[in-house]
């Protein structure tokens, strides 16, 4: 009995137009945002890592050369591209992807690529995950809010109860229609694309990729599931076609598109952001304070410049200062990057009413675009630049110091630079993204289930009214 | 009998509000729009304070250094202060660097509450010292990088997303619904043209979502920021109206075509969502997507390696002077101002000459960046006559002046402003010559030069003709094909 | 009064109307009588400017319906079969509307009302919203708007199908009474006894054809009855 609905069903919905028309535009944009990301991405890790060697060859070649001038000409590093990013870009265009480490500052990662674009970028990134996200959830409203309330109106509902169809088979049958004509659009391109993605591999890591492909089709499962459910419950419920649709289209609207702005303005206020002028005035004080007590405990002076120490000490005095400063780092990068988690957290409980807030947090993760593993490429390149930093400070209390006013006299060469191991980033695995998603997850598959209970009990009402 | 256009309309009007707000369409629709436009302003508004109590307080800063600067100077002068080579005011590579109080500030202009746009992102101070631009640049504001995805919630958003939105929940069924009712035949059966029937249920619609929009947030900028009351802002405002008037008209303009092919109201609203889709959410990304396959920008890897290699090579240029002797940390009576001259540390004068040559050398690669940025604004500016929406975002950004291209003036000033700092204080540190008490309150000053609103209305005016031009082509096709309707 | 010149009606393949010439004069009841698809209510329609014709012309006073829509509909007042009105409005609004829209101007509340009483509204009625109306009291409103408008020509669709005998009655009562004034009446119906009773002038469509057209005074109510049917099988 099923399986005679879904096939009818699955015929009516192929023989009109709105599929056709819907599901083509959704192919050919998919299509070309693949493409686009694809390109792109090729592009950007060839460039990348081509980039990351020259500059750690320059570092190695660089000659005879007073430490600390190194550390100023410093090191660049790349963040690699995870290989999912063609498919969720997730929060890239607004954070950078290069940092320069150098001596005496904490690296932050620089150049978002919306800063070399136009106002337009605020409209959105053509991307896989934006048209499954967005557009898709629209196009199963569309093919579908009335394949309830069309049989009532048409009295083909009636006829097939009379006939014995169970309301459960009716539902399901339903369901899986209007999921295969989602299938038949998504299913092709998104195989083809995990195929190629996989195929480009390394092979250590595509067992990784692989596994969050996995996840991340368990999870727009879930998030279009949600929507088909509602689809067909509401048009059980409504009172006729017209008023489904307005019902449907509203939800949509509200929760794809109103909703996630509104979460961010709201956590927003619940944990503030600092401004960057008072977050540099904290950072300053801060390290000022830090090296202030540094100085103290270890020299005596007030000040790194006080006469009190003189140049002999200034390897000894420059690594007292770099570590004083390490812990008012830490802590002041550290808040805000916990605000900002803890806002995206926040942000977690409107999945409830707008199952696409926790569908992005989970999709990103599991692409690895997400803030989280933002903030562990960060964390890594800064311990690059302490560790340069220590080596540098350790060979100067060793050779410099002794030299008197004639420190900067003192030429280190390759030996010290090759000492100063090349940054090598391993993009986290699956198990760091789940285990920052798993609740979005979860309520993805809270919502799924819901709706299904939702649809169950609309299509077992007395559907003659 | 004389045909009597006007009184009919009058009477449709009256019977279609009485209608509307009878059966609370009207009502509803009216306060959902009350509610997001005043919490878009509210965010807008919050967003505004923000950067001026943000630009106050760099301001404040400034005055602060400058006080402590001659302070500090006058009792090095006089011998009363232990030296530091650093944060020796009379040392001009220290006023220079890391001393220097100075800063290039954009005030927000008036209207900015008005829509957020690049604002949360894009700096709207600079910190100026000798520093190269690659490090003071490509500074950007803090903001979640996630809520900079998401977008903010500001009346622009409301207007250019919401809006039409509202206008599809009021229009889509202006015939249609009629006709479905059975009235559209009784209706017809008396003197009046459908294209009359048609223009009254549109302009009570658009009057009532506009006698909203539009005078809600101006009242409130009018009474809360004294600067939104100059007669320049004032013309801002009337563009401002016109522009969102323009664009519900156009929207109205797409329900009453969409509603005179004679189809359902579900199909009708089927159709009005699928072009909302296309116009408002599609267009816009697809465009973002091309401007960067046609116009894209260099890459910020190659920034990179070139920054590298200008560093590397400054580094050798002035090697003799980065390793030179280095004995004022023992010998602080060196850094004494004799004659009105100072003894410039070998090492700060190294630093400040390689900031100096990084930037010479890498100049023409942000130049470069800076270009193709302003080529992909015109593309985009061009682009724009494709999609409504991004027309008006474009303008509505303008307006509140926070759109890329006051950001981008900023920059180039800024750039400006910092090749004259440095130009200042480039013969004194060559020539060692002394900070003097004089010279601190006569240190280049910043000045912004807000970009010229004659420039910014022409364009907006250019926008809303053009935006009323399509609203009137739709307007009047729908006008057309009324005539030919069949009611069955 | 009502002239139909020659007119022929095509929807696609289908020829609803077919070189159909029909005149309506001054004061006359004329009924079309027809099964359903004959081809009346398109007729109607094209009187109305609803729908335009393929060829033909039609007039209403001697004005031309497709060329001069608004005047012609100023001497016309129509009742469709299922008179439709805005339901979160009384009847008495209706009318105001209605009226004010057809004549170019207000009416006084005194004025509606003694409308409504003549088209045998109750008058406690008059101002509950149209939403709790019977399809009966729905078209004395609808009649009463004609009224309002004064009309020289009425154009009935269906008028007395789904109405119980005695509204039936009544209503046939008030298209006398208006033809007596000099109204000319078109209307179509499915029902011989009332179109015998009523009608001045009676027309047999079948496919798009007008293929009988008598005077009721000429025949007995038997012999119009065997004549339809005689139309109808062959």
């Amino acid at each position: 009995m099923f399986a005679i609905i879904a096939a009818k069903d699955l015929r009516e919905l192929t023989r009109d137009g709105r599929l056709l028309w819907a599901g083509g535009l959704v192919v050919m944009l998919m299509l070309l945002a693949l493409g686009a990301g694809w390109n792109r991405q090729v592009q950007l890790n060839s460039e990348r890592s081509a980039g990351q060697a020259l500059d750690y060859d320059a570092w190695l070649h660089q000659g005879y050369r007073h430490p600390h001038d190194a550390a100023e000409q410093g090191m660049h590093v790349f963040k690699p591209e995870p290989s999912l990013a063609v498919f969720d870009p997730g929060i890239g265009p607004f954070v950078g992807s290069t940092v320069w480490l150098q001596a005496h500052r904490q690296s932050e990662v620089k150049f978002r690529p919306a800063q070399d674009a136009t106002g337009l970028q605020r409209f959105g990134e053509l991307s896989p995950a934006w048209l499954l996200q967005v557009l898709l959830p629209l196009l199963i409203i569309v093919i579908g809010f009335n394949s309830v309330s069309d049989e009532r109106e048409r009295g083909t509902l009636r006829q097939l109860l009379s006939l014995g169809a169970p309301a459960r088979s009716l539902l399901f049958g339903k369901a899986a229609a209007l999921a295969s004509c989602v299938g038949i659009l998504i299913a092709p391109v998104g195989l083809a694309f995990a195929v190629l993605i996989v195929v480009h591999l390394p092979a250590g890591e595509r067992v990784d990729v692989v596994y969050r492909i996995a996840w991340l089709a368990a999870g727009y499962g879930l998030y279009l599931g949600f929507f088909v459910f509602l689809t067909l419950a509401v048009s059980a419920l409504a009172r006729s076609s017209r008023a489904a649709l307005v019902l449907l289209l509203g939800f949509w609207v509200a929760a794809t598109l109103i909703a996630p702005r509104t979460a961010s303005e709201a956590t927003n206020l619940l944990y503030p952001t600092p401004s960057r002028l008072d977050f540099d005035d904290q950072l300053a004080r801060d390290v000022a304070d830090a090296g202030r007590k540094a100085w103290s405990t270890h020299f005596g002076a007030r000040t790194q410049w006080d006469p009190s120490v003189p140049l002999s000490k200034w390897g000894a005095a420059l690594k007292v200062d770099d570590e004083a400063g390490y812990g008012a780092l830490d802590e002041n990068f550290g808040r805000l990057w916990d605000t900002f988690e803890r806002q995206q957290r926040a942000q977690g409980w409107v999945g409830l009413v707008a199952p696409v807030v926790a569908l992005r947090g989970f999709s990103m993760g599991l692409a690895g675009t997400d803030f989280s593993q933002h903030r562990d490429f960060s964390t890594a390149a800064e311990a690059q630049r302490r560790k340069i930093q220590n080596i540098v400070s350790e060979d100067l209390i060793e050779h410099a110091d002794r030299l008197g006013n004639a420190h900067f006299t003192y030429k280190a060469g390759p030996e010290l630079w090759a000492s100063v191991p090349q940054f090598k980033y391993q993009l986290p695995s699956v198990s760091f993204a789940l285990a920052h998603h798993w609740a979005s997850l979860a309520l993805l598959a809270v919502m799924f289930c819901l709706s299904v209970a939702l649809a169950q009990y609309a299509l077992s009402r007395p559907l003659m009214r | 009998m004389q045909p009597r256009p006007l009184p009919t309309l009058s009477l449709i009007v009256l019977h279609e509000a009485r209608i509307l707000v009878r059966d609370r369409t009207l009502l509803l629709v009216c306060c959902v729009l009350a509610l997001m436009v005043g919490y878009g302003l509210f965010v807008g508004l919050a967003q505004a304070t923000l950067r001026d109590r943000m630009v106050a307080q760099v301001l404040k800063h400034e005055q602060e250094t400058q006080t402590a600067n001659s302070g500090m100077l006058q009792s090095v002068l006089a011998g009363q202060t232990a030296l530091i080579p650093f944060s020796n005011p009379a040392n001009p590579a220290a006023m220079a660097g890391t001393l220097s109080g100075r800063y290039a500030t954009m005030l927000n202009a008036p209207l900015a509450a008005l829509a957020i746009g690049q604002s949360d992102m894009m700096p709207n101070y600079y910190r100026i010292t000798y520093l190269s631009k690659v490090q003071f640049m490509y500074d950007t504001e803090i903001e979640n990088p996630w809520n900079l995805l998401s977008g903010h919630f500001d009346l622009a958003f409301v207007i250019v997303f919401v809006l039409p939105l509202l206008v599809t929940t009021l229009g889509y069924n202006l015939l249609s619904a009629e006709r479905e009712h059975g009235t559209l035949r009784l209706l017809c059966s008396q003197p009046l043209s459908i294209a009359t029937l048609m223009t009254g249920k549109v302009v009570v619609r658009m009057l009532a979502l506009l006698a909203i929009v539009i005078p809600v947030p101006l009242v409130v900028l009018l009474l809360i920021r004294p600067e939104a009351r100059g007669a320049e802002q004032l013309v801002l405002m009337l563009l401002w109206s016109a522009l969102v008037a323009a664009y519900t008209l156009f929207w109205f303009a797409v329900a009453a075509l969409v509603n005179t092919v004679g189809l359902s109201s579900s199909t009708n609203a089927l159709i009005m969502v699928a072009l909302w889709t296309i116009l408002v959410l599609i267009l816009p990304v697809t465009m973002n997507l091309a401007v960067g396959l046609v116009s894209p920008a260099p890459s910020r890897t190659e920034l990179a390696n070139r920054t590298r290699v200008a560093t590397a090579e400054s580094l050798r240029e002035y090697e003799d002077l980065y390793s030179a002797d280095y004995r004022y940390a023992s010998d602080p009576e060196a850094l004494l101002v004799k004659n009105e001259r100072i003894e410039v540390p070998s090492r700060m004068r190294a630093f400040f000459l390689a900031k100096q040559k990084v930037d010479e050398r890498i100049e023409p690669l942000l130049k470069r960046f800076d270009q193709q940025l302003l080529q992909q604004q015109k593309l985009v500016d061009r682009l724009s006559l494709l999609s409504p929406a991004i027309l008006i975002n474009e303008a509505l950004t303008s307006i509140a002046g926070t759109d890329s291209h006051r950001f981008l003036a900023f920059k180039d000033q800024t750039e400006a402003f910092h090749q004259e700092w440095r130009q200042y204080f480039s013969p004194r540190i060559l020539e060692s010559r002394a900070m003097t008490i004089r010279d601190l309150s006569s240190l280049p000053r910043w000045h912004w030069i807000e970009m010229p609103a004659s420039e910014i209305s022409w364009s907006i005016w250019w926008r809303v003709i053009l935006m009323l031009a399509l609203a009137s082509v739709l307007g009047s096709l729908a006008l057309a094909r009324s005539s030919r309707l069949s009611i069955e | 009064m009502l002239d139909a010149i020659e007119v022929t009606k095509q929807f696609g393949a289908k020829r609803a109307l077919d070189n159909v010439s029909l005149s309506v004069l001054p004061g006359e009841i004329y009924c079309l009588l027809g099964a359903n698809g004959a081809g009346k209510t398109t007729l109607v329609n094209l009187f109305l400017n609803f729908l335009q014709p393929t060829s033909g012309s039609l007039q209403i006073g001697k004005l031309d319906v497709v060329r001069q829509p608004l005047e012609t509909k100023r001497l016309l007042a129509y009742i469709p079969e299922q008179v439709t009105l805005y339901g979160v409005l009384s009847g008495l609004e209706n009318l105001a509307f209605f009226s004010s829209i057809a004549i170019g101007e207000h009416l006084p509340r005194q004025r509606l009302l003694e409308l409504l009483e003549a088209a045998g509204l109750p008058r406690q009625a008059a101002d509950d919203r149209v939403a709790t109306y019977s399809k009966g009291m729905r078209q004395k409103v609808g009649i009463a708007i004609a009224l309002a408008k004064n009309a020289k020509a009425l154009l009935l669709d269906e008028p007395t199908s789904g109405l119980d005998p005695s509204a039936a009655n009544e209503f046939s009562e008030l298209l006398v009474k208006a033809s007596n004034d000099g109204v000319t009446v078109l209307t179509t119906t499915h029902d011989l006894f009332h179109a015998k009773q009523t009608g001045t002038r009676i027309g047999i469509m079948k496919q798009g054809r007008l293929v009988e057209e008598l005077r009721s005074e000429e025949v007995s109510h038997a012999d119009l009855e065997a004549l339809y049917l005689q139309h109808m099988k062959s």
